[in-house]
């Protein structure tokens, strides 16, 4: 019966266990759907693409944009900032260099704090790229180009909380699963472990 | 009933009945508590791989028999755009199974196998879908213990062998948190072996090729085969058998789409993608070098055949980029020497522990965190552990590290395989 006890529990170690100790491993969440790309827009020159969200999560810390850099070829300096009602509140001065074609490029910054329900700008600028090598912006339907906002869970409970939400949530989804699947599991616990006798 | 027992009963030439083969070497209670942890997994853990390939095999439901040239032509308008990598029957059995699973399956299905948002998950039915995709590798699971059991004489052996392969956490895990359809053509090599021991090749021709025509690994398993036999005539028996009905499974589904699928993939790519350059384009490599080797050394020395697959497989885990579902492919072999030879419980161990790690330690999500999507999306924003070491260390040197341990340990293995120790 030691060896039955040790073997479950190694196992309902794996299933339930793991999943939650597994939340350590995320330092970002984000609550957006991808944005399907309808247009790419060149930016370059003057050209300022300007964009307005709600914060609807945590501490803001980062914030994914698609682009498009064929063969990599701009090289070029390009200016992200982030700002509230205030003014100014996160710059990243970056390079085209480290832009890869097609790639969703996450503008990582400290966090910003007390974000939640605040409105925010963000604007993307190249001012030294030309028509010819500039950098395409990836835009969905009305004019969005902020393809994600990433945040900072504000603690770990809040991230198990959501994962057993998530898991019960599911598993009580599909009725017909529910009741043959619980049905089984039950059953072949009862067989197994009743009548119990634990060696001392 | 009657014609399975007919077919046990020539399979082990003695009388057996269905009670006795099947006749469990530990409590009932044990043997539901092995089943009872599988079930606990199966739908609640996920890999990319058992979606996509089942999202192929459906359009058998729709009268698609050749799904090589089928999903060429289709691509475009595909959601899942991948090649179907398998051999031809992995495709019928997935596709077959598919059909009579249906009513459980439900209406929202296919449906579902065809969502490539990333959020098939957050819908309801997923873990009925994984639950039931899962059910037939159970099966093929069970009756591996089974079968291993036929390859000892001793009833203490055996106990070891069923106890050892059912509650291993390596298999438990590449089957079914990985969801690896391998368990059937490694089943059927099995199969094989068994008939070799029955000293029945015909028949274990028959059942490696018809694990060939599921993935084409056992393959490699033919040459030694062939080697071991004292005449012409069985060699050509053998290899004739085997090349045939491998043919005749395969020639349905013939075309440029199926040569550039199935043979352009995994194994047979990855086998001759290393190599120590001479200069001049000219390269040789380590994996032909000691396959080579090691089957004149079979041919040559008293292996057991088990001991040739295992050494074999041992080679080729050890030397290529592997993908983690090919570990299952010398699970079996393993628990074999695990029971038999005392000396090298350790070090397998320590390989198997390795081999594990090293596919976690790549940079995909699949391998690691994203194995728990089922439970939650947000898993998707987990730090890889890849990620996660290169905050202290290079992980390409530390997989390079631990793929060099893989090699040596490997090759104590072998040393020690050959230390002589009272067998069975």
């Amino acid at each position: 019966m030691k060896i039955k006890l040790y073997a479950l529990f190694a196992f309902l170690f794996i299933l339930f266990i793991v999943p939650l100790v597994a939340t350590f491993s995320i330092r970002e969440i984000s609550f957006d759907k991808n944005i399907d790309i309808i247009r790419l827009e060149k930016l370059s020159g003057e050209k300022v693409f300007v964009q307005n969200f709600i914060s609807d999560g945590g501490p803001i810390s980062s914030i994914g944009i698609n682009f498009r850099n064929f063969n990599q070829i701009n090289k070029k300096d390009l200016y992200f900032k982030i700002s509230d009602q205030k003014g100014n509140v996160r710059e990243i001065f970056t390079n085209g260099v480290v832009i890869k074609d097609g790639s969703l490029m996450r503008f990582k910054f400290t966090p910003i704090l007390s974000s939640k329900g605040d409105i925010y700008t963000v604007s993307i600028s190249s001012q030294d790229s030309t028509d010819v090598e500039s950098l395409e912006v990836g835009f969905g339907e009305g004019d969005v180009f902020v393809n994600k906002v990433f945040y900072r869970p504000e603690n770990k409970y809040f991230l198990m909380k959501t994962v057993w939400n998530d898991f019960m949530e599911r598993y009580f989804s599909d009725a017909w699963f529910f009741r043959i699947y619980t049905l089984i599991i039950i059953s072949l616990f009862v067989y197994i472990f009743w009548p119990m006798k634990l060696q001392k | 009933m009657k014609i399975m027992r007919q077919w046990f009963t020539r399979f082990y030439k003695h009388n057996y009945t269905m009670k006795s083969i099947f006749k469990l070497p530990i409590s009932k209670k044990l043997f539901a508590l092995a089943i009872l942890i599988r079930m606990l997994i199966m739908p609640f853990f996920f890999h990319p791989d058992i979606k996509t390939y089942n999202f192929q095999s459906s359009f058998m439901k729709k009268g698609v028999l050749n799904i090589y040239n089928y999903l060429i032509d289709h691509k475009q308008e595909l959601p899942l755009k991948e090649e179907f990598v398998y051999f031809p029957l992995t495709y019928v059995f997935l596709g077959s199974y598919q059909i009579i699973a249906s009513p459980l399956l439900g209406n929202d299905y296919i449906s579902w196998l065809g969502d490539a948002s990333g959020r098939a998950f957050e819908r309801a039915g997923s873990y009925r879908y994984l639950f039931i995709l899962k059910f037939p590798y159970l099966v093929f699971d069970v009756l591996i213990a089974f079968l291993l059991m036929q390859l000892f004489k001793k009833r203490i052996n055996q106990k070891r062998a069923f106890i050892y392969w059912l509650f291993n956490p390596f298999t438990i895990i590449l089957v079914y948190i990985f969801s690896n359809v391998d368990i059937i053509p490694v089943m059927l090599a099995l199969i094989s072996l068994i008939y070799i021991k029955k000293n029945n090749i015909v028949r274990s021709s028959i059942a490696l090729s018809l694990a060939a025509a599921f993935k084409i690994y056992p393959i490699v398993f033919l040459p030694l085969l062939v080697i071991k036999q004292k005449t012409i005539k069985y060699i050509l028996i053998i290899s004739m058998t085997f090349v045939t009905l491998l043919v005749l499974i395969i020639i349905p589904f013939w075309s440029e789409s199926f040569r550039l699928s199935a043979f352009s993939s995994g194994l047979s790519t990855r086998l001759f993608s290393s190599g120590i350059s001479l200069g001049f384009g000219e390269i040789v490599m380590p994996s032909v070098i000691f396959i080579s080797l090691f089957i004149y050394v079979f041919y040559k020395s008293k292996y057991e055949m088990w001991e040739g697959c295992f050494v074999l497989l041992i080679i080729i885990l050890s030397l290529v980029h592997y993908h983690i579902q090919w570990l299952l492919w010398i699970a079996p072999f393993a628990v074999l020497l695990f029971v038999r030879k005392r000396n090298v419980r350790l070090l397998l161990l320590l390989w198997s522990t390795i081999a594990f790690a090293i596919p976690v330690l790549y940079e995909d999500l699949a391998m690691s965190f994203g194995l728990l999507l089922p439970f939650s999306r947000i898993y998707v924003f987990s730090t890889l552990p890849f990620s996660i070491v290169q905050r202290f260390f290079d992980p390409y040197m530390l997989i390079g590290i631990l793929h060099s341990l893989l090699i040596s340990i490997a090759i104590m293995i072998f040393f020690e395989m050959r230390i002589k120790e009272a067998r069975e």
